[in-house]
């Protein structure tokens, strides 16, 4: 996804930021270089801004935000779908991280992630000196073959995942990561920190497969394993039935005894258990669960980040949308609204 | 012997009631000189006749400001002697509960003041609040001779002019101020004084009757007919002392006065002798039946238990406005929520009938309003006491004025009208009378003004009962703050606005990993903390500094490792240290930083609060103040106002030392 950002430029020697007054376009327009695409208002006037790139508009700034002088408040897509679908993430932008100018230039001659300090709103250098003590007790070396599958997790999901891996026999599990680093092993195979495993997805090839609860660092790993050498898997069990002509995304895990039928999507992060199943034409967004025996009917819509109860199921062409939880044994047969707990 | 007033039964004519007022007056000077009445009295013997006719031509929504010579003022106007000599005597059940006494009385549409002149502007502001009733009553001010020294007179005459008043300002001329002869303190002309402001002159003297009283009927009608401002002067004799024992007048000029005094005349007729003396003693049983009751003020005190604080979080603030603008919608909200809003100052008003080009105050806060509000929102003339003192009597009245003082410089020219009249009236009439009086300050310097247009004085106006102060700041809803100020408001209100925030905006960047939350209570104050660790040190402030703290904090936390806290107060004439108390145990250090002097400043009030609360264990107490007189230049602003820089090494050489 390539965009290009249009900066605020400085129209007033006295004015050091400006207020959107007005959004000439919406989001998704399409813009030519030179097109009028905003009106800021500054302490003595009001000026017209025009785009400086052609593509798809979207913006990052709302109206009556103060924008600071050559600074990014929109940004132009190649495509449409990008240009309306980060606006949603936009909204929700992380509170920033304290991170101190020792800890950062410390962090960066160790090639330290900010994400391994997940949870923290303060880094300071003690913490970095710490983990980096810790990490070196999980700078274990790591043998690496083609066939070599590294799991981002040690919890449940890493168990589960596990046993499908070992039945369908395509990789071998090199390693797990653990960035709490609570443990060094487990079934005796080796628990990497989150440092050591970028040294190794960027240094060879290997199948990653993440499981985690934490929906931010998850996407972090995404792109790390994305931006390096190394790819994303999705496991399969070999007892599942998927049809050929359903489309299935990144990471996505479908256990034994799962069918998928013709033209369902399954995106990036869902997770399928024992004896689920998703009919014909269903989608399922990312990073939702179906639990064991839930049945999803045709052309159902489910949105992202759900967990479908065990056991229950959604009738035909209803859409569920993101963060909803439908209880165990329930049964679904009208649309839902974001954030619902049907019961 | 009820407390019913007295109703003059039987003593009908002019000199029938001054002669009752001049018995009361002579047993107050027995009582004093029994050392049963503390303090002093001013009594009006030689002058009673004035009040008598003044009362005789009220009506009932005329509204009466006396002085400190206002026994028989108010004997008249009320009839309600009973209630003088009782409050006299310090009794709780007196005309102003037992706290005014001689000089400061009360009732209903009468009011009263010691303090001279400051008076003149509240009754302006009475006859203001008339005229905005349009319920055809007018303003009755006693003054004397000797209050004509007094600045403030002529602020109020010029004001009363423009505005067309219904303001009847009565001067008893007796010719000596205290012991000072007139001659050695009052120039030119009474008369001329009145033509230079165009108001209509009247005069009289208390030695022909019929004359004072058709006189003082024409000044009235005058008054109420035109609804146009009258002085009437009346020549009359003061008999007796300033107050008890300092009179250093000739006793051969006094003896003259005595043979033209019309009561002392009266007084050798058989029917004024009688008279008085029937007089003398219902004034005896009164004092008797007071006697009797010795019930004094006593104050109800606060109590001192802990008030309970809750935070929320600082979510984002409505983003791109600008704090003036925000100051201007909490301003325009209140006039269309409620019709007693009023605002007054100095070049508030945009383009009028006088000049086409917009301008709507000197820091554009009122903008457009008195366009959208016509004759609610008016320009005055410079005169901040007197702007306040008739802001003092609208409030009185019930209306809801919001004055702008041009620069918190300029305050202290209304002073007096703050802490005698404002906070005064809210409880020295010994009852609770609300003040509705909001008065919105900028302060400050980072402008390069100079000495005089930067400084920050709101210290100067702490511990003053019943007189609020608030402070803004960029990280709370200042519209909101302002609208809910001036709706609910009950206690005359300082509003500091630093100037160096109105073109700022609430949403400015926040400090990274740290979390902000603000107390739950109208008026909030800000607590910042770092998220997850043990502040090295608690930061105090409040208004505009905030924003220099916050910037020192950011940097001391990403390029010192030091993590402080930040408190900032909104409501700084009562700082709420209760709210600390969440932090109490994480305290290791406290800076107080202030933009005005620290000694004896807000920062040492609250420094002293923290220690007298045991909660607080702390081992490095600072505080940060300007104790110079502010340069005109940007940099030599730098080298003497606590800002980022300042603040942040005075917190590393603090943590250094410890």
């Amino acid at each position: 996804m390539v965009s290009r950002v249009i900066e605020l430029p400085q129209y007033n020697v006295s004015d050091d930021d400006y207020i959107l007054v007005e959004k000439l376009l919406d989001d998704g327009a399409y813009v030519k270089v030179g097109q009028e695409i905003a009106v800021f208002e500054g302490s003595k006037a009001a000026y017209d801004v025009e785009a400086t790139f052609e593509g798809y508009i979207r913006f990052d700034a709302a109206e009556g935000d103060v924008v600071k002088v050559n600074s990014g408040f929109a940004q132009i897509f190649d495509n449409l779908e990008d240009a309306k679908k980060q606006n949603l993430s936009q909204k929700n932008a992380p509170s920033r991280v304290n991170i101190s100018l020792k800890a950062e230039k410390l962090m960066s001659e160790n090639n330290i992630s900010p994400t391994v300090f997940v949870g923290k709103d303060i880094i300071r250098l003690s913490d970095v000196e710490e983990y980096i003590s810790n990490t070196q007790n999980f700078d274990t070396e790591v043998e690496i073959s083609e066939k070599s599958l590294i799991i981002f997790g040690i919890g449940s999901q890493a168990d589960v995942a596990l046993d499908v891996v070992n039945e369908v026999g395509e990789f071998a599990l090199a390693a797990y990561v653990d960035y709490k680093q609570s443990q060094t092993k487990k079934n005796n195979v080796p628990v990497i920190s989150h440092q050591n495993f970028l040294k190794i997805i960027k240094s060879s090839a290997v199948a990653v497969y993440v499981c985690i609860p934490d929906r931010k660092l998850e996407q972090q790993i995404y792109k790390e394993v994305r931006a390096s050498s190394s790819h994303l898997v999705t496991i399969v069990s070999k007892t599942a039935a998927i049809s050929p002509r359903a489309t299935i995304g990144d990471n996505v895990f479908v256990g034994p005894n799962c069918t998928v039928g013709p033209f369902a999507k399954l995106s990036d992060g869902v997770r399928m258990l024992n004896g689920s199943s998703v009919a014909h034409h269903a989608t399922v967004e990312e990073n939702s669960w179906i639990s064991d025996g839930a049945r999803i009917g045709g052309s159902v819509a489910i949105g992202a980040d759900c967990l479908i109860g065990l056991n229950s199921s959604v009738n035909k062409h209803v859409k569920i949308g993101s963060k909803c939880i439908v209880n165990s044994n329930t049964g679904v047969s009208e649309n839902q609204d974001d954030g619902t707990f049907v019961r | 012997m009820t407390k019913s007033n007295f109703n003059f039964s039987g003593y009908d004519s002019h000199l029938d009631k001054a002669l009752f007022v001049r018995s009361v007056e002579e047993a107050l000077l027995e009582l004093f000189a029994a050392g049963k009445v503390s303090g002093t009295v001013h009594t009006c013997i030689g002058q009673e006749l004035i009040g008598v006719v003044v009362a005789d031509k009220l009506s009932s929504s005329d509204i009466i400001f006396s002085n400190h010579r206002g026994h028989g003022h108010y004997i008249s106007a009320t009839g309600d002697y009973y209630g003088l000599i009782a409050e006299i005597m310090g009794r709780s059940f007196g005309a102003a509960g037992g706290i005014g006494g001689s000089q400061h009385l009360y009732n209903k549409n009468y009011y009263s003041n010691g303090i001279q002149g400051s008076t003149l502007p509240v009754s302006a502001g009475c006859a203001f609040a008339n005229k905005i009733e349009a319920n055809n009553g007018i303003s009755v001010s006693f003054i004397g001779d000797g209050t004509l020294g007094e600045g403030i007179v002529y602020e109020t005459l010029n004001i009363a002019s423009l505005w067309q008043l219904p303001l009847l300002i009565v001067i008893e001329n007796n010719r000596i101020s205290q012991t000072t002869d007139t001659r050695q303190n009052l120039a030119g002309s009474i008369e001329k004084r009145a033509e230079a402001f165009n108001i209509k002159y009247f005069s009289a003297d208390t030695y022909h009757i019929d004359n004072l009283d058709s006189k003082v009927q024409e000044s009235m009608d005058h008054v109420r007919l035109t609804k146009s401002p009258a002085i009437i002067e009346i020549q009359t004799d003061r008999l007796r002392s300033h107050s008890k024992g300092d009179d250093n007048r000739d006793p051969q000029v006094i003896k003259e006065y005595y043979k033209r005094d019309l009561l002392s005349k009266y007084l050798l007729t058989n029917e004024g002798a009688s008279k008085y003396q029937a007089a003398q003693s219902v004034v005896a049983e009164t004092i008797r039946d007071i006697e009797a009751q010795d019930e004094v003020f006593s104050p109800v005190r606060g109590t001192s238990a802990t008030k309970k604080v809750e935070f929320e979080e600082i979510g984002n603030i409505k983003s791109g406005i600008r704090i003036n603008d925000q100051i201007y919608t909490g301003l325009k909200n209140a006039l269309d929520a409620d019709s007693k809003v009023i605002l007054l100052g100095e070049d508030i008003e945009n383009n009028n009938s006088y000049n086409p080009v917009p301008y709507g105050g000197a820091f554009k806060v009122t903008r457009d309003l008195s366009n959208v509000f016509p004759n609610r929102v008016l320009n005055t003339p410079i005169s901040e006491a007197a702007i306040v003192g008739i802001a003092n009597g609208l409030a009185l009245r019930g209306m809801k004025p919001v004055v702008e003082i041009m620069f918190g410089d300029f305050l202290p020219l209304a002073f007096d009208q703050l802490i005698n009249n404002s906070a005064k009236f809210v409880e020295m009439f010994g009852k609770r009378l609300d003040i509705p009086l909001l008065l919105r300050v900028p302060m400050g310097a980072r402008r390069g003004y100079g000495p005089t247009h930067s400084q920050t004085l709101e210290k100067h106006f702490l511990g003053i009962k019943n007189l609020d102060m608030l402070a803004l700041n960029h990280r709370i809803d200042n519209a909101k703050l302002v609208e809910t100020l001036i709706c609910n408001i009950k206690n005359p209100t300082i509003l500091i606005e630093n100037k160096v925030l109105y073109t700022k905006f609430s949403n400015e960047d926040k400090i990274p990993g740290f979390s902000y939350y603000s107390t739950t209570s109208p008026y909030p104050d800000v607590l910042i903390e770092p998220k997850g660790i043990d502040p090295d040190f608690l930061i105090i402030c409040h208004g505009q500094m905030l924003e220099e703290v916050e910037k020192a904090v950011s940097v001391l936390s990403l390029e010192d490792e030091v993590y402080c806290s930040i408190f900032c107060l909104c409501n700084i004439s009562d700082p709420n240290i209760d709210a600390l108390e969440k932090l109490s145990n994480k305290i290791k250090g406290v800076l107080v930083v202030e933009e005005g002097s620290d000694i004896g400043g807000i920062s040492s009030e609250i420094i002293m609060r923290m220690m007298e609360n045991q909660s607080f264990d702390m081992k490095s107490v600072v505080r940060f103040g300007n104790r110079e007189i502010i340069p005109c230049s940007k940099e030599g602003e730098d080298k003497v106002i606590p800002n980022q820089k300042s603040i942040r090494s005075l917190i590393k050489k603090e943590l250094r030392n410890g």
